[in-house]
């Protein structure tokens, strides 16, 4: 793992500050920002026409569970040398996927100063409330699942 | 790119995710923060002309032919995630097939509105040789037969009507939310993109009249007439 000092915030429940600070196979190897979300991706998505997203597995302890998504983002973009990073990234994001990232700062490991302590390195998180295609038909997995647990609830009563 | 241009540009993008993030919460201040994300990028570009002239002239200006003749975005996301989760292969195509080899061209008759003479021909060329349509071809095909009701010509605009359109949404939806607080109305919250045309009384007579946009349209053509944008000034 690179170099840096995490900042625990209060929305920080104790689980998934654990789940947060486990070690993580294969991150050291990425050099590349990390997003938590909630939601699995099953292939790599293409954004804009040089970023990259590809899902990396998930962890997790108990019940809570994050899945890892990694973004490269191309060094010759000027616009990562740009401060309030996380938060340009997540609109940047929104709109290249058409879905609703945040970049809640409660997410993010800063330094002890409140800032990023590598530009490259960075956490985001697709917010659970938000998190999920565009469409506000269930098409999320756990939306689709929810539906069919419904359905199937439904053929027992008849 | 100048540190000016990322901070425009950043700014739209943040009011485009912002209107993402609200939408379950209020429709029309989902809706307004669309408009305000193309405003933030247009009202930089013209003269002195007012602001519903600037974002009217840069959606007409940047928004890809694609728009007009590419699919439904939400019901193509619905139909590949179906895709993906189901361990059967939909085949909406293969009941057209079984409906041709029985009835003939009959069966085709539902299909005359909806797709083009040489789509049809096509159909009946694949089916009468009995080949198979290539993947991507195949779920262009099931992706119509499936959702054909999305493409008729009174539920999506024609290129003519997108200046009236454009400035309905400016100053029935953005300005009405805005500065009269009204909300916009029931066409916004369709789950495809549709913009369907309603009969409405007015005088005394009936009145043939195109509905708002619903949210999924319009943030399909916000976010594209901003890549246009973005593609035509800032392209490597």
């Amino acid at each position: 793992m690179l170099e840096w000092e995490t900042v625990r915030f209060d929305q920080c429940s104790e689980i998934l500050w654990k789940v947060l600070q486990a070690p993580v196979d294969g991150i050291e190897e990425l050099h590349c920002g990390v997003i938590y979300s909630d939601i699995p991706f099953p292939k790599a998505i293409q954004a804009q026409n040089n970023i990259l997203i590809t899902y990396r597995g998930r962890i997790g302890a108990n019940n809570t569970q994050v899945h890892l998504l990694a973004v490269n983002p191309p060094k010759n973009l000027d616009i990562f040398l740009i401060p309030d990073l996380s938060e340009a990234l997540a609109c940047i994001l929104s709109f290249s996927l058409r879905t609703r990232f945040t970049a809640s700062r409660n997410w993010c490991h800063l330094d002890k100063d409140g800032r990023l302590a590598r530009p490259v390195d960075l956490f985001l998180r697709m917010s659970s409330a938000f998190a999920g295609p565009l469409s506000i038909h269930p098409i999320s997995p756990s939306g689709i699942k929810n539906r069919i647990k419904t359905f199937n609830e439904l053929l027992d009563i008849l | 790119m100048s540190i000016k241009d990322f901070k425009r540009i950043i700014r739209s993008l943040h009011l485009y995710q912002l209107a993402l993030l609200t939408y379950p919460m209020d429709v029309g201040l989902a809706y307004s923060l669309l408009v305000s994300s193309v405003d933030n990028l247009s009202c930089k570009l013209y003269g002195s002309e007012s602001l519903k002239w600037k974002f009217v002239s840069f959606i007409k200006q940047y928004l890809p032919e694609t728009f007009w003749t590419g699919f439904d975005s939400r019901a193509w996301e619905e139909d590949r995630w179906l895709d993906s989760i189901t361990p059967w292969e939909r085949s909406i195509l293969d009941s057209y097939r079984e409906r041709y080899e029985k009835d003939g061209e009959k069966a085709l008759y539902s299909l005359k509105g909806t797709l083009s003479e040489d789509a049809l021909e096509r159909l009946k060329t694949i089916f009468e040789e009995k080949t198979e349509l290539p993947k991507e071809e195949k779920q262009a095909y099931d992706h119509v037969l499936h959702h054909w009701y999305l493409y008729r010509l009174d539920m999506k605009l024609a290129p003519n009507e997108l200046s009236d359109i454009l400035e309905g949404i400016y100053e029935e939806v953005r300005s009405a939310f805005f500065h009269g607080g009204r909300s916009p109305p029931r066409s916004a919250i369709d789950i495809y993109e549709t913009a369907p045309i309603k009969p409405k009384f007015k005088d005394g007579t009936v009145v043939w009249q195109r509905d708002i946009p619903s949210f999924y349209y319009f943030e399909r053509m916000a976010h594209d007439s901003i890549s246009g944008y973005l593609f035509t000034e800032f392209r490597g």
